[in-house]
């Protein structure tokens, strides 16, 4: 009895002690709150955690070959020579946890106004010597990265002490994206003249031509033929009649994820952005300029039977930050919701946008096989430019060319060109071209964890940080990464050589193309009402100017609104814009 | 004499060395967890209670934040996101009623169910407990799939519905759906802790019970209610605090677009997550997020203790 209960002791005792010591190894493993390098490799090892999504993790591989390469025989620390690389490929990166975190470097998807309160916290490190003051000779270059970022968006990159804390990464652009082949098949392009296909459009009372006896294009917002915004609509009621007429002809004009109905929010954008155009756009941010501005609504239907009316405006120079609501109240914001609820109204959305369970790769798929295995034809697809990287590492481009028996994975996809004006002033020539201004909806970036600084002996980490930073900022990874990705380093002035672009996916090219020939808006404003409340103006698929909210319930965007509430584009409009009373107590801030 | 005195003291020498080593044994079991405890427990919600008086605001010119003391303003905003938003108070409502009161009716019965060894007692015992068997979201990705796609296909292939809408999309069943959801997933633990809880009621009880001709019925309410009362009393005080934190699985099964079923926990987790130390846009800041909470707290706190002390005096007895 006595043995049997010292057993019992003893085992419990055992089963205590094992449970007590699982309880500190899992909540030790969860503390890293200051950082310290304690493998025995003889390498410096970089832990870096980079968003998934969007652009992958094929291009951080590569270049950390070539980095390791170059820096083998440079000592960090003593008795270590060289780096290795321990990366975290994940959707959920984020800079919020940064301070707790045992990752040294990120790439994140997370833009500045995401990152600012980390680095005004001091969870980020400062990187000024790097970006100011070091040259990158060690790595083939005489210059300083300093004087490869954009000038006009260098501030965007520091912290409120004028201090560097991080670089851009990469962007993409918001807008659509539609299918060449079909449209060049279903002649969808806008004809030149009247020489093509007479469609009478009955919601802008305007007959227009499409490409079916013509052979010549509209020349589109560039006024020039034979470029890629040829047989685009030019002005929102082309853009109208061209929908219409896909209805029509059996093709739904765009697709957009049920689980992701906010990448509506992507078209509204760049929409809204080329209507108008780059100063008034950015004007949001910057708060200087002359913009249009709704003041209420009138009682003229914008397309008839629709009830969406036409709003009343009246134009202003913005005088500062003070100013800054009369910018985010501005007329093209409110036509592009109002094009995105006639759509709604006139079914030009892929039926199952409703649909919780039809996800983003679902919807990615149904537009690259756009009418194979009895799917729909699909015109458009809406999301942010970075779906093309995205459904590559799905694979849907092979699936593409298994079902289709083309035996390629290229699909003929370009960027939606968007109108360039509400009124009915279509671009003739080159007498009367307009730029297409561009929104880039994600400038992400890249910055070393500030929690390395906390404890000593870390000097050799920051040191490899910085150098792999100071390495992808040269001219030639630069190039390397948009050759890798087809997409673009953000506010980097460098050169993308034409071979590398004749080598990216036709889709690529389109974006390159445009981007090169228009300017694009970098949604950063230099202010003190800006850097205080960055949200608020700030716009993306989870902006709160694209989230109406009615009785208390936030719409992920104005779509969700139309076909849930039964709001329209002007309740939308109006509860995501702002008073001047409510602009000055909840956002403005003197400079 | 010396020796006697010696003797004497070994024993006590020895005990105190034992009782030593156990407290020291004692300690080192309990100090990290209660060291956990004070860090994430009693600092947490001591900064909550801090953050929700309040204001930060970014310093020009140099790093950090310029803080001061809000007053009641963070409460007054929380006070604006309730009253705009008091269908969140509906949902809550709703959710507590049939995850706790029907729910653990329910689970009472099966349980009781279970216990009696009735027929296919076991088999409702492993399909009740599979939710929990499973991760959590994976059971609600292939319950997505089940309560949308499945349920379309069904509805238009064999009842020839045109147009079918899932039900979780459908605004007419949607909220239905999650409930029904909320129940299940939660139905497994009930079933087991009720059933096991059930199991250790002494069998000559309830022998002599029968022999003086109760029925089924009336064992249930008489006997196997009573002796389980204080594993249904916890269930309910536990459920009822997180009356206004239980998201109702809404992020597991919307991701952020599950605002029109919200509940209050709902609210404050995404918020939370999106959330910063200064108001951006749609998300309000943390201090304000804070300042609802201890307000929900304050309101939860004497109901709590209220409930718990009415169950314990009315509740049944064992006697």
């Amino acid at each position: 009895m006595n043995r049997g209960n010292k057993k019992n002791k003893a085992f419990l005792k055992g089963m205590a002690a094992t449970l007590a010591l699982t309880s500190i190894m899992g909540s030790a493993a969860g503390c890293t709150v200051t950082q310290k390098q304690a493998d025995n490799s003889d390498k410096i090892v970089i832990k870096v955690e980079n968003f998934g999504g969007g652009i992958g993790k094929k291009w951080l591989e590569e270049a950390g070959e070539r980095f390791k390469d170059v820096v083998k025989d440079k000592e960090y620390a003593p008795g270590k020579k060289g780096v290795s690389f321990d990366i975290v490929n994940a959707i959920g990166v984020t800079c919020s946890d940064m301070k707790t975190s045992g990752t040294h470097l990120y790439f994140l998807q997370d833009s500045y106004n995401k990152c600012y309160t980390q680095i005004q916290q001091g969870s980020v490190l400062d990187i000024s010597d790097i970006v100011r003051e070091e040259t990158l000779e060690e790595f083939g270059e005489s210059g300083k990265i300093e004087d490869k970022l954009n000038a006009n968006y260098r501030f965007a990159m520091k912290g409120n002490d004028g201090k560097y804390y991080m670089l851009p990464h990469y962007e993409t652009q918001s807008g659509a994206s539609y299918d060449v082949d079909l449209f060049e098949n279903e002649e969808f392009y806008l004809a030149e003249g009247t020489n093509g296909t007479p469609f009478n459009c009955t919601l802008t009372g305007q007959t227009v031509y499409f490409t079916g006896d013509a052979d010549e294009k509209t020349v589109g917002n560039d006024g020039v033929k034979g470029t890629d915004d040829d047989g685009m609509p030019t002005t929102l009621n082309e853009l109208v009649a061209m929908c219409d007429h896909m209805m029509d002809e059996g093709v739904v004009p765009f697709s957009v994820a049920g689980s992701h109905i906010d990448y509506t929010n992507y078209f509204i954008e760049g929409l809204w952005t080329a209507l108008a155009g780059y100063e008034q756009r950015n004007a949001v941010v910057a708060h200087t300029g002359t913009v249009q501005y709704v003041t209420g609504l009138s009682d003229t239907e914008l397309w008839a039977g629709s009830e969406i009316y036409a709003p009343i405006t009246e134009e202003a120079t913005l005088t500062g930050s003070i100013d800054g609501y009369k910018a985010i109240n501005q007329a093209a914001r409110y036509y592009a919701f109002a094009f995105v609820e006639l759509a709604y109204q006139q079914d030009w959305f892929y039926e199952r946008y409703d649909e919780s369970n039809y996800t983003h790769k679902d919807a990615m798929r149904a537009f690259i096989l756009n009418g194979l295995q009895g799917l729909d034809k699909i015109g458009a697809h809406l999301e942010g430019s970075y779906w093309y990287n995205e459904a590559e590492t799905y694979n849907l481009f092979n699936d593409y060319k298994m079902i289709s028996g083309t035996g390629t994975t290229v699909k003929n996809i370009a960027h939606w060109h968007m109108p360039t004006s509400y009124g009915n002033d279509v671009v003739t020539g080159e007498e009367n071209r307009r730029e297409e201004a561009i929104i880039n909806g994600c400038t992400s970036t890249a910055m070393i964890n500030g929690n390395l600084d906390d404890t000593s002996g870390n000097e050799g980490i920051i040191r490899a940080c910085k150098d792999f930073l100071k390495f992808l900022s040269t001219e030639q990874e630069l190039k390397n990464f948009t050759a890798c990705t087809g997409v673009s380093k953000a506010l980097y002035d460098y050169n993308i050589d034409e071979s590398v672009l004749a080598d990216l996916d036709p889709y690529q090219q389109t974006i390159m193309r445009l981007r090169a020939n228009n300017r694009a808006v970098n949604q950063y404003g230099d202010n003190a009402t800006y850097r205080a409340k960055a949200g608020y103006m700030t716009y993306g698929i989870a902006a709160s100017g694209f989230h109406p909210v009615f009785d208390g319930v936030e719409y992920m965007s104005p779509l969700e609104a139309y076909y849930k509430k039964g709001k329209n584009a002007w309740e939308c409009f109006d509860t995501t814009g702002f008073s001047q009373t409510k602009w000055e107590r909840e956002v403005y801030k003197a400079d | 004499m010396d020796l006697t005195a010696e003797n004497n003291r070994q024993p006590k020498r020895r005990m105190n060395y034992r009782k030593r080593n156990r407290n020291l044994f004692f300690a080192a079991l309990v100090a990290w967890p209660i060291l956990q405890f004070c860090i994430c427990y009693v600092y947490v919600n001591f900064n909550s209670f801090v953050l929700a008086f309040k204001e930060y605001k970014t310093v020009d010119g140099a790093l950090g934040f310029e803080i001061t003391f809000a007053g009641f303003e963070n409460f007054r905003q929380a006070i604006d996101i309730i009253s705009e938003r008091t269908y969140m108070f509906g949902h809550s409502l709703k959710l507590f009623f049939w995850t706790t009161i029907v729910g653990l009716t329910l689970a009472l019965l099966f349980s009781y169910y279970i216990y009696k060894k009735y027929p296919m007692g076991g088999l409702f015992r492993v399909i009740l407990f599979m939710p929990k068997i499973l991760s959590g979201v994976v059971f609600s990705l292939l319950f997505k799939y089940l309560a949308n796609d499945v349920y379309v296909y069904v509805a238009e292939t064999f009842f020839h519905v045109e147009e079918a809408m899932g039900l979780m999309d459908n605004p007419d069943t949607k909220l239905g759906t999650v409930l029904f959801f909320s129940v299940w997933i939660g139905f497994g633990v009930n079933v087991l802790m009720f059933s096991n809880g059930m199991s250790g009621i002494d069998e000559s009880i309830v022998e002599s019970a029968q022999l003086d001709g109760v029925n089924a019925i009336q064992e249930f309410i008489h006997i196997t209610v009573p002796m389980i009362w204080p594993t249904f009393v916890s269930f309910l005080v536990i459920n009822f605090t997180g009356l206004f934190t239980d998201q109702m699985h809404l992020h597991t099964l919307y991701g952020n677009n599950g605002f029109d079923l919200a509940t209050f926990g709902y609210y404050l987790y995404v918020k939370s997550a999106a959330g910063e130390l200064v108001a951006t846009g749609k998300n309000p800041s943390f201090s304000v997020l804070s300042a609802m909470g201890l307000m929900m707290t304050a309101v939860m706190l004497p109901l709590t203790l209220g409930l718990r002390k009415a169950l314990r005096k009315f509740g049944p007895s064992v006697d």
